[in-house]
């Protein structure tokens, strides 16, 4: 818009818009944005400055930015009688007649973006309606001006523009694929959950960390003979995963076996429980079922980062289920738990992320 | 996020931190910032980078084989030298302690079960345990510094002199399981280097500009006492010996910070790197690929044939088919033209000139030139074309006279290049959103790749900037 309303000013050499003092006064007034343009534009226009000067009439009647001023600007010149703008809509029309009428303050500069080439009326034939045409050249001669204008503040420096090129088209954001724990990731995952508890076994006089021995096993390169990282959730990864898992949540049951033995005792018991934390051992769905729910969903906040609401039943069902199932099957509450831990860890919510 | 940036579940205070927000939420500023912040970051980068280094030179040989012992019978010896000391391959000393002559104090053989003049054994403190002793066949157990011609024991020709031994406290002679450890060490160091730079949050560039490495107990007693036997292994020795900081050998877990030469360029020149990839093209390869994206493949429709004539090229630059590749490989490779290959020694200009007169003149007189000539000079043309080379650096054959500053500016003139023009930039900021995205990247992404580039660029090549965009934006957070 600007650019029309500079180029109708450099080549006809008269300003677009006698009354652009007011116009930016209520534009900024507004917080339009497009007053700044108005501005920069008075600043950047030579021929503008005469006209600026020139002494204002007071005002005494209605504002001149209501809908009906704009309506007897219409009336002034029939035809420029296509559209009927609103208050907004003259401080565009006062940079440039030709600007498309959907164009309102709160557009940015992509919206400014015009459909080119009917915009700037560069006719000379024009000059002479100027001071007659108000729409054409966005001045409404018939308005007073304003009683003491104040002035306005001109920052000569900046500049504003119109991007040439259309904005680009949003881009489509491709969302990334769950990805498998790499082996340290696990590794040290369990350990965090098990509160400490690796996947050892005894091998002569050593605890071997399972876990790196099987690296190479597990997909992990050694840059010598193999480079790439295999972090497919294979079946080979699964039947480890699985070992692990037990030996783990063996352990891990038995810890809190003792805790609770120890602590059944009178004994003090300095390590927090790691599976049975809101459940003791004896406790049974049927008779106990909050507790269970409770411990369950701690699990799950645990385990898989997922936080159970207490509405929330039906994300329990399955792990209720498992925990029934095998204290049917084995009449053991641990080896209820053991069943719902090995789950757990072996469940994609936790080895996927 | 946790588990990418730190190798774990975010612990209490990280939950808590995140609040009660969704998965679609942007994690909250000031957590990204502290996860880059913690020590367990640079770490994940390191593990992130192992696969450009493949740091692992197991399988190198970073000793003379004279320099190797073991286990003969429950004695330490050398099975390499016991044709010098006795005569025979694997024919080893008796055991039995050993006897000297009490005038000269030479060792003294004597028959064993076989009629074999062997010598006996010694007791010996070594390096590895210096409070236990060990039984050593005692010519292996020498500690002359000097042999009686004058050879330092300490070379790789000491090493093969029969009154030059393992040193005192077997110093200069590794085990298995020593030359193992330097191995890993030499491996642990460049990681150490990835994690300075980020850990220290420099630039990436610094990668491939520092002079820094790190050295531990192993590594200090390596280059003291066992670089040099290695022969053209580490030499000329591209680290000043007398800046190694004062490490026992036992010290394998204490890492310690040295400054090298100016000619250094950070991982680029780091023995592990030098060793992993042992030839200049091999060197140059792994950079195009790791860092510039950029492999060296020949076109799937396949290469056009070589006429005959074009065959017998002996410059690969300009050889048919080959110069697909080799017509940017060559110059590449030419960086690292002074540091040789299956070495990660380095070739200093002052003491190995482009051009060496003497060298020069044997090759062109047709005489018989010296070992230095030989072994660093193109000193023998196999055909018309080699001939404008010889005297000059094996680096500079077929190098047009555009690519001879790469010689001498080496590696890190390469980085600053592919900098400038921001090819590292582009590949970097590809690699580590396929890292932390979990998939390779497709045209729909170039722009955003785009993106992070510029801003990488813009600010200062900092990596950990470069995770925070990454793993802030949508193409993160959003998970199928």
């Amino acid at each position: 818009m600007l650019r029309y309303c500079l180029i109708t000013v450099i080549i006809l050499g008269f300003g677009c818009d006698d009354s652009a003092p007011e116009q930016n006064e209520a534009a900024i007034s507004n917080n339009n944005p497009m007053a700044s343009e108005q501005t920069d534009f008075v600043a950047e226009s030579p021929n503008a400055s005469p006209e600026r000067e020139r002494p204002v009439q007071p005002s005494t009647d209605e504002p001149h930015t209501s809908p009906e001023t704009s309506g007897d600007v219409d009336n002034a010149d029939d035809s420029a009688n296509t559209f009927e703008p609103n208050e907004e809509e003259m401080l565009v029309i006062g940079a440039s007649d030709a600007e498309p009428a959907a164009m309102n303050a709160n557009d940015s500069d992509e919206a400014t973006e015009p459909d080119e080439p009917e915009a700037p009326t560069a006719n000379p034939a024009n000059e002479d309606d100027s001071s007659s045409s108000p729409q054409r050249f966005g001045g409404d001669q018939s308005m007073p001006p304003p009683e003491n204008p104040e002035p306005i503040e001109v920052d000569t420096a900046r500049r504003s523009g119109a991007d040439l090129f259309a904005p680009a088209a949003p881009i489509e954001v491709m969302p990334r694929p769950r990805r498998r724990m790499n082996i340290d990731q696990l590794s040290t995952a369990m350990s965090q959950i098990s509160g400490g508890i690796k996947w050892t076994e005894r091998s002569g006089r050593n605890e071997v960390d399972l876990f790196q021995q099987l690296s190479s096993t597990l997909g992990v390169p050694d840059y010598a003979q193999a480079t790439v990282e295999d972090l497919e959730p294979n079946t080979v990864f699964q039947k480890f995963l699985n070992d692990a898992a037990r030996s783990v949540c063996g352990k891990m049951i038995a810890a809190d076996l003792e805790r609770h033995g120890a602590l059944e005792n009178g004994n003090q018991w300095e390590t927090p429980p790691v599976l049975l934390i809101d459940a003791v051992p004896e406790q049974t769905l049927a008779a106990n079922g909050e507790a269970i729910r409770d411990n369950l969903r701690t699990l799950l906040g645990r385990f898989h980062g997922r936080r159970v609401t207490q509405d929330a039943e039906n994300e329990l069902f399955h792990w209720l289920w498992l925990f029934e199932s095998t204290l049917f099957v084995t009449n053991e509450t641990s080896d209820a738990w053991l069943a719902v831990c090995v789950g757990l860890f072996t469940h994609p919510d936790f080895y996927l992320y | 996020m946790s588990l990418d940036l730190q190798g774990r579940l975010p612990n209490a205070t990280e939950e808590a931190g995140s609040g009660t927000m969704s998965d679609d939420d942007p994690v909250p500023d000031a957590l990204v910032d502290t996860m880059l912040a913690g020590e367990e970051f640079p770490w994940q980068v390191v593990r992130h980078h192992r696969q450009f280094f493949w740091n692992n030179i197991s399988q190198a040989d970073l000793v003379s084989r004279n320099q190797e012992i073991g286990n003969c019978g429950g004695i330490i010896c050398s099975r390499t030298r016991t044709t010098r000391y006795r005569g025979e391959r694997n024919r080893f000393c008796a055991d039995r302690p050993a006897e000297f002559d009490p005038q000269t104090g030479d060792i003294l053989t004597a028959p064993d079960d076989e009629g074999n003049e062997v010598e006996g054994w010694v007791e010996v403190s070594p390096y590895w345990a210096p409070d236990s002793t060990i039984k050593v066949c005692a010519y292996d157990a020498q500690t002359n510094l000097y042999s009686e011609d004058g050879t330092d024991c300490r070379t790789r020709n000491g090493t093969s002199k029969t009154d030059c031994g393992c040193g005192p406290g077997l110093a200069w002679c590794l085990r298995g399981q020593e030359l193992r450890a330097v191995k890993r060490a030499f491996g642990k160091s460049l990681e150490y280097s990835i994690h300075a730079v980020i850990d220290r949050n420099e630039s990436y560039l610094e990668l491939f500009e520092n002079r820094r490495m790190f050295v531990n107990g192993p590594l200090v007693h390596f280059y003291q006492y066992q670089a040099t036997g290695s022969g053209g292994l580490f030499n000329p020795l591209a680290v000043d010996v007398d800046r190694l900081p004062d490490l026992d050998y036992s010290a394998a877990d204490t890492w310690t910070e040295m400054q090298l030469g100016g000619e250094h360029a950070g991982v680029l020149t780091h023995p592990a790197y030098l060793f992993r990839f042992m030839t200049n093209r091999a060197r140059a390869t792994r950079f195009f690929e790791a860092f510039l994206c950029s492999p060296f493949q020949p076109p799937s429709a396949g290469l056009p044939e070589a006429s005959a004539e074009s065959a017998l090229n002996p410059d690969l630059q300009t050889r048919d088919g080959c110069k697909y590749c080799h017509a940017m490989l060559e110059p590449a490779a030419a960086h690292w033209g002074r540091w040789p290959e299956v070495s990660a020694g380095f070739l200093s200009p002052s003491a190995y000139m482009a051009e060496d007169p003497d060298c020069v003149e044997c090759a062109m007189n047709g005489e018989r030139c010296s070992a230095f000539c030989r072994a660093n000079y193109l000193v023998r043309a196999l055909t018309p074309q080699e001939e404008p080379f010889l005297g000059r650096l094996e680096a500079y054959t077929f190098r047009r006279q555009e690519h001879e500053h790469h010689v001498e500016l080496g590696p890190k003139y390469l980085a600053r290049l592919v900098t400038a023009d921001h090819r590292l930039p582009d590949c970097v900021s590809r690699n580590t959103a396929e890292w932390l995205l979990g998939r390779e990247m497709t045209e729909t992404d170039q722009d955003w790749i785009d993106t992070l580039s510029r801003r990488f660029v813009r600010g200062g090549l900092n990596f950990r900037n470069l995770v925070k965009d990454v793993v802030q934006s949508e193409q993160y957070r959003r998970v199928r």
